[in-house]
């Protein structure tokens, strides 16, 4: 499908309440919540430019997916860039990337071409459990990216969606349109009405 | 087009949208109902709600998972070589086609090959319905893999699956063929992988079986119904082709009766009852061969009757009804047993016999040869009526030792489906059967150390337990011994407090009536020294403290010596015993608290104050109260034990 190249879909995983939707919120919308609400919300969107273009970055949260593999296979199979969350503090979060990591290489095959960015949330949490340098040690074994970041402080949240996007190699993306935002917006906002007459 | 709905999405993404919306569901319930008490009515719904959400995604995830199966499969297919054939163990031919005839994918993955030299080779492995197949990739597109002289399209009919002792991600598929069993080592990329392909290899050889067991019955099932409508089809062919005979012989014996009906008479009511007896003989009521039988027995005799009337009869004709007697009999015997109809049947027989009767008396003006005639013709109905009915019989007997050998096929088939199904599925018995042997040896053993584990597990318990009994034993001993005691020091102190009581008591009478107290036991004593004391007010503050602290065997001293000075006259009053009581009491603490008697009162009083300062004078003795007061407690047992010895003494001197 022809608009399907305007759409750059980030899949995101992790264990319950590591901070999926913050991050994807604080990207976002910029704004935190203190209390945990499970997610409902299905994708988030953004507005990028990639290849001198716009195109829509769509961020899926995953949420209960991991009970259906074979939904959650779907899921990857539509997603071209990955971002694995778990939070520094609990270990536990950490391991149970494992298998969707695993389950993302099956699919995918070859993960080098694919970005995956392994992400330490809660960064701004004192009672750490997993080091820094664990999950680097763990992202060079998957031979992904890494980077902790906390929702709460918004440290590191946008480089790491714009980090994530220039892992893609095949595309020339950036979160910043460049150009004048207003003439931007009113392109992307061509864009999409010409998507929806379609 | 702004739908709050769509929200201006595309088709895909409304579509991935609701297949990621439909996961979200639990979560959301599973969050309701940690908020539901489960007092709450709708905590019962909310529960069903969960559990109905979670089985239709369930579900959507088996049709997405078969979706995407078919669907890789279709990609396979699509890319295999159109001219890479396998030969399978069995002979068989496999080819691209086969790949999606009738099967589905199971699982797929990357796996490698080991061939006979040791090398591995990269592979792409299929487990399709009932077979596992490696292809290879060669120019973009995938061929069956080429494994030395063996075969990359395994069976999963006799297959077995073995981990690799040495190689943690190895797995071993021998095919147990039947002349020579074939092995294939695979290696997956991990231990996960391999545990994974060996679960799922195994699942899909159960479920292989299964469809043995349940699925090709099912298919047979088919095919008995088939059979069924053979057999049926075959039946009623059978039957018109009876009933054909039937009505051949019924012309026949039309025809027959037109011929000897040539002669007057002709009987009209007869034929249609034979007729009738013939039409009626279907495989329902089998047994009509009795009755016409008996019949033609007596036809015979008839005959035999005539004959031996000299009458000349037909040599053919006679031999023909001697011929019936003799052969029919066994019929009637086997048939003799199920006549149920007999009724009907003979009813049709008497009323021929009746008709007989009737003919015999009609004929009896006749010539004999008539008679013989028709018994004859009659005869010759009844056999080939017989014979019709043997012949319907043989189809009938047919028919049942058919459905018995059916009925009978299939129970053995049943029984035979589980003990049997390895050899009737050509199944070389020996390697599954050990197979089976193995692991049901292994999980004997499991059972074992199972039970070995309960065992030591219930003799700990016991043990642990029976230590706790004697810890709760020697606790509870503690406790009422610690309770005994206890009991034991509050009626110490109960008695201790009694005695504090009855000192206290004293010393106010004494406070209050300014004389000495004394002792309940030496109260007889007590009014007398009352009086003395109560002579001596000045002293009071110096005798409470000495009341208080050294007992009461110091008061009739410092009574005696304040009060000697001042009233002489009472001194003759005083029991002599009491004197000398105080003065042995007097010397005793004299020896022990030597040089403290630097007071301004007499030597005694100063003993009385051992531990007052030198200053001390009449008046700081009340400070001292409190703090003295214990050992004033016990020096007053002491002291009171000596004055009973100095009243003994008194007494005895």
């Amino acid at each position: 499908m022809p608009e399907q190249s305007n759409d750059y879909r980030v899949v995101v995983f992790g264990a319950g309440g590591v901070g999926k939707s913050s991050l994807v919120l604080r990207f976002v919308k910029g704004t935190f919540r203190d209390t945990y609400i499970p997610t409902v919300e299905d994708t988030y969107r953004q507005v990028i430019s990639c290849d001198k273009s716009v195109c829509t970055l769509q961020i899926t949260d995953t949420t209960g997916s991991h009970q259906f593999p074979a939904m959650q296979r779907l899921s990857i199979s539509k997603g071209h860039a990955f971002i694995l969350v778990y939070s520094i503090t609990s270990k536990q979060s950490l391991e149970e990337l494992k298998p969707i990591y695993q389950q993302v290489l099956a699919i995918k095959g070859n993960v080098e071409a694919i970005p995956i960015m392994l992400v330490g949330n809660k960064s701004d949490e004192t009672q750490r459990e997993v080091d820094t340098k664990d999950g680097e040690a763990q992202a060079n074994q998957w031979k992904c990216a890494f980077m902790e970041t906390s929702a709460k402080t918004n440290h590191n949240v946008t480089e790491l969606f714009q980090e994530l996007l220039n892992l893609d190699k095949k595309r020339n993306m950036s979160l910043n349109i460049d150009g004048k935002r207003s003439g931007k917006q009113s392109r992307a906002e061509r864009l999409k009405g010409k998507c929806s007459v379609m | 087009m702004s739908s709050s709905i769509v929200r201006r999405l595309s088709i895909p993404e409304c579509i991935l949208l609701v297949t990621q919306r439909i996961t979200k569901y639990p979560v959301l319930i599973q969050r309701i109902l940690q908020h539901t008490k489960e007092s709450d009515p709708d905590h019962g719904c909310v529960c069903d709600a969960l559990r109905c959400v979670k089985q239709l995604i369930t579900a959507v995830d088996s049709k997405v998972n078969e979706q995407e199966k078919k669907q890789r499969l279709r990609e396979v297919y699509s890319r295999t070589d159109s001219k890479s054939i396998m030969r399978m163990k069995s002979g068989q031919m496999f080819a691209k086609e086969d790949l999606i005839r009738g099967r589905k994918m199971l699982h797929d993955g990357a796996l490698q090959l080991k061939n006979s030299a040791g090398r591995l080779k990269d592979v792409q492995a299929m487990l399709l319905s009932d077979v596992l197949v490696f292809l290879q990739e060669k120019d973009q597109k995938y061929v069956f893999a080429s494994l030395d002289q063996r075969s990359t399209v395994i069976s999963l009919q006799n297959l077995i699956v073995r981990e690799v002792a040495n190689e943690e991600r190895g797995l071993f598929l021998i095919t147990a063929g039947t002349d020579s069993p074939e092995m294939v080592q695979v290696l997956a990329s991990s231990k996960e992988e391999r545990n994974t392909w060996r679960a799922i290899i195994q699942d899909a050889m159960h479920c292989m079986e299964k469809d043995e067991d349940e699925g090709v019955p099912s298919e047979t099932e088919e095919d008995r119904r088939q059979q069924e409508n053979r057999a049926k089809e075959i039946r009623e062919l059978l039957r018109r082709k009876d009933e054909q005979i039937l009505s051949l012989l019924e012309e026949k014996v039309h025809i027959f009766r037109e011929l000897s009906d040539w002669s007057p008479a002709p009987d009209d009511p007869n034929p249609p009852v034979r007729e009738r007896m013939l039409f009626m003989a279907t495989p329902d009521d089998v047994t009509k061969g009795e009755p016409i039988i008996k019949d033609a027995l007596r036809e015979v005799e008839n005959l035999q009757g005539y004959v031996s009337s000299s009458v000349g009869v037909p040599a053919g004709l006679e031999g023909g009804g001697s011929v019936g007697p003799v052969c029919l009999p066994r019929r009637a015997e086997t048939f003799g047993g199920f006549d149920s109809h007999q009724m009907n049947s003979s009813k049709n027989g008497e009323k021929e016999e009746g008709d007989e009767s009737l003919d015999l008396r009609r004929t009896e003006s006749d010539s004999v040869l008539k008679k013989v005639l028709h018994s004859v013709t009659h005869l010759h109905e009844l056999l080939i009526a017989l014979q019709a009915v043997v012949l319907q019989q043989d189809s009938f007997i047919e028919d049942q030792r058919q459905t018995l050998s059916d009925r009978l096929a299939a129970t053995s088939r049943h029984s035979s489906s589980s003990s049997l199904s390895s050899s009737s599925s050509s199944r070389p018995s020996s390697l599954i059967e050990q197979e089976k042997h193995r692991s049901l040896e292994r999980q004997r053993q499991e059972a074992a150390t199972l039970q070995k584990q309960q065992a030591a597990h219930q003799e700990e318990k016991r043990r642990r337990e029976k230590v706790w009994e004697l810890k709760e034993r020697s606790l509870a001993e503690r406790e009422e011994r610690l309770r005994l005691e206890e009991e034991q020091t509050k009626e110490r102190r109960r008695h201790l407090a009694e005695e504090g009581e009855l000192l206290h008591r004293k010393k106010e009478e004494f406070h209050s009536s300014g004389s000495l107290d004394l002792d309940s036991k030496e109260a007889a004593e007590q009014p007398k020294v009352v009086e003395v004391s109560s002579s001596a007010p000045s002293r009071e503050p110096f005798l409470r403290i000495g009341s208080k602290r050294m007992g009461k065997s110091f008061n009739p001293f410092s009574s005696t010596s304040s009060s000697k000075p001042q009233g002489a006259e009472k001194e003759s009053q005083l029991p002599s015993k009491l004197l000398q009581l105080a003065k042995t009491k007097e010397k005793k603490d004299k020896r022990k608290k030597k040089g403290k008697g630097e007071q301004t009162q007499t030597e005694w009083t100063g003993v009385l104050v051992p531990e007052a300062p030198g200053e001390g004078s009449g008046e700081d003795f009340p400070y001292k109260l409190p703090s003295g007061r214990h050992e004033a407690d016990s020096d007053e047992l002491c002291v009171r034990s000596r004055v009973n010895q100095a009243v003994k003494q008194d007494t005895r001197a």
